[in-house]
């Protein structure tokens, strides 16, 4: 029945009404003949009956007085009437009294037999039997199925053209609806709308279709609106950002060389011994503070010429190569407290920008080194898995572990410490970020202090372009 | 002579059985087709039988059972024409000799239906003339006779008769 489904509502329609009209004319048409059959026959019996009677009567005197040419003579009568084929006379005791048999031509016509009893005063005196053909049923059937052809014809052209003017009424309008959809569909014009709908239930779908287009309508032109106030104020956005960022520049390379200038200063003064030696505290305290501005300068030009280098290309790198050189630049003194074992067994490759891979590597691994915990080598275990577009790194150390509770929102924030009291400038774990999320990746952090730190690293590795 | 009768008796005596079988069936089924218009008012209906006959024990079965009009049936044996009493019917033998004229005379107008069997009888005047044609028994009738002893036969019975005028 998939033909059926996919057929059009209209064709769909006059299908179901003409075969309904044909199905109801049929069953008519079948009632009405084998009801007239039926009464054909009947009509066919009871005349024969009655012939059966007429003759009947009047043989009873021959059967009385033994006149068989008398009986036979009253039967050859019967020649007149076309339908019987034999007329037989018994006598009381079931022999044979006097026979007439009329020449028919053999056919398939229906029999017919008919045995009338003979009384006379009570007695009985013998039976007469008529045989008979309906050889006019035969000739009726054609007729009625002829007929009856005729009238299926004519219904299912009546139904046909009546089924092509009413369907106008419901088809015609669903199938405006349905181009209006299309055309909306096609255009994306949302001010289009079904006019002239009525109240049925084309109506009604074309009502609640324009009461959708205008809803529609109006969001889109509020989401137009919104939009280009977004698209405006993220403009102004980047280029305060863009200000901002050569601010910092500006600023941080700008006061590189009078913080260096000011420290040669101090380290002339301290070498030409200018200062008092009750005054050496102070100054040694001044010294510091230098160096620590000296620090958070360079830090800040380091970031700012990291961030320049995002979005570069990204190309096949192998993990275990990228690994083992990270591991060559960093492990120089301090190999026999650390051990890494990396499993790239189930993902040998990975597309990034390899500096980008070397940074998380290497921030990663210093980060498990400097933080580990006292006393014990720093395990390292690293793999890397699939993932639909992904490749996941996992990086796992049994470092001190960071306390969640206290720094789960600032773990990627710029000069975030969480060891004050080891050393370091705050930036490793905001970089790798950085890195990550500007190539729609992600990272997650699970830790436990004084067990570990576990990093789980999307890298986005869709196929390179 | 003595001797052909003997020899023949048996064959001639069932011949003569199964005809006279017959003949009575035939005047008891003749009282279904004809009527007398004046009903006599006896309670019974009255055979009469002139001349020596072998229709004597069959009919006498046949009474023995039957009835017309619901009126028991009596068998009359007349020896000559004068002993003629009233009857509805009156077999003439064919072994009766007096003249069918002093039979005639003695019945007319009492509404008495006459049979016989003798060849010519029914264009003398009998109503009904028992005839044998092709070895089957049939019979003649008279319609004048009939109509002028008040009895109006049936047409289904004359259709059977031959009719003599």
């Amino acid at each position: 029945m998939t033909w059926f489904k996919n057929l059009s509502i209209k064709n769909k329609l006059i299908l179901i009404q003409t075969t309904t009209a044909f199905i109801v004319v049929l069953i008519c048409c079948i009632f009405f003949v084998l009801n007239d059959i039926r009464t054909f026959k009947e009509s066919g019996k009871r005349k024969l009956f009655s012939l059966a009677r007429i003759v009947g009567e009047n043989a009873i005197s021959t059967l009385v007085f033994f006149d068989q040419d008398a009986a036979t003579q009253i039967l050859s009568k019967l020649n007149k009437e076309p339908d019987i084929s034999e007329a037989i006379l018994l006598d009381k005791n079931g022999k044979l009294f006097a026979k007439h048999a009329m020449a028919l031509p053999a056919n398939g016509a229906e029999k017919l037999t008919i045995n009338y009893k003979l009384y006379q005063d009570n007695e009985f005196l013998g039976t007469l039997i008529l045989n008979a053909q309906l050889k006019d049923l035969n000739k009726i059937v054609t007729g009625y199925i002829q007929v009856a052809g005729l009238v299926l014809l004519t219904a299912i052209m009546a139904s046909l053209l009546i089924s092509i003017f009413l369907q106008r009424s419901i088809v015609y309008r669903l199938l405006r609806l349905v181009s209006k959809t299309k055309a909306v569909a096609k255009t994306g014009n949302y001010s289009l709308r079904v006019g002239n709908i009525g109240s049925d239930e084309i109506g009604i779908l074309g009502g609640s279709f324009n009461a959708m287009l205008e809803q529609i309508e109006k969001m889109d032109s509020f989401l137009k609106e919104t939009n280009a106030a977004l698209k405006t104020y993220s403009t102004s956005l980047e280029r305060k950002n863009r200000e901002l960022e050569e601010f910092a520049y500006i600023s941080s390379h700008d006061m590189k060389s009078p913080i260096t200038s000011l420290r040669g200063l101090l380290t002339l003064m301290q070498d030409k011994d200018a200062i008092k030696p009750e005054h050496r505290n102070i100054f040694n305290l001044a010294v510091n503070s230098v160096l620590q501005i000296q620090k958070t300068i360079n830090a800040l030009n380091e970031i700012i010429a990291f961030r320049k280098t995002l979005r570069i290309e990204r190309e096949k790198i192998d993990l275990s190569e990228a690994l083992e050189e990270v591991r060559l630049r960093i492990l120089d003194h301090k190999a026999d407290q650390v051990v890494i074992n990396a499993d790239f067994t189930q993902c040998r490759h990975v597309n990034f920008p390899p500096v980008h891979l070397k940074s998380i590597f290497q921030n990663l691994l210093t980060n498990a080194i400097k933080y580990k915990q006292e006393g014990k080598p720093a395990i390292i275990d690293i793999t890397a898995t699939r993932e639909e577009n992904f490749v996941v790194l996992e990086v796992k150390d049994n470092g001190m572990g960071i306390d969640m509770d206290r720094f789960k929102d600032k773990l990627f924030g710029l000069f975030q410490r969480f060891h004050p009291d080891i050393e370091g400038t705050g930036i490793g774990l905001h970089m790798i970020h950085s890195i990550v999320e500007s190539y729609g990746g992600r990272i997650y952090i699970d830790s436990v202090v004084d067990k570990g730190t576990t990093f789980k690293i999307y890298l986005n590795n869709a196929p390179l372009q | 002579m003595t001797f052909f009768i003997t020899c023949s008796f048996t064959g001639l005596l069932q011949e003569q059985a199964k005809e006279y079988n017959l003949k009575a069936a035939f005047i008891y089924n003749f009282t279904k087709y004809i009527e007398w218009n004046e009903p006599a008012n006896e309670n019974e209906f009255i055979i009469g039988i002139i001349g020596e006959s072998s229709i004597n024990d069959p009919l006498a079965e046949i009474v023995k059972t039957e009835t017309v009009d619901n009126k028991k049936i009596t068998i009359r044996h007349f020896t000559k024409p004068a002993d003629i009493s009233l009857c509805h019917i009156l077999f003439i033998s064919r072994n009766c000799n007096f003249p069918l004229e002093d039979i005639l005379g003695k019945t007319s107008g009492k509404g008495t239906l006459i049979i016989s069997e003798k060849n010519g009888y029914a264009e003398q005047g009998t109503a009904i003339n028992f005839v044998t044609v092709k070895q089957k028994l049939k019979f003649e009738a008279n319609v004048k006779a009939l109509n002028a002893a008040g009895l109006t036969a049936s047409s289904q019975l004359l259709k059977l008769a031959i009719i003599i005028k």
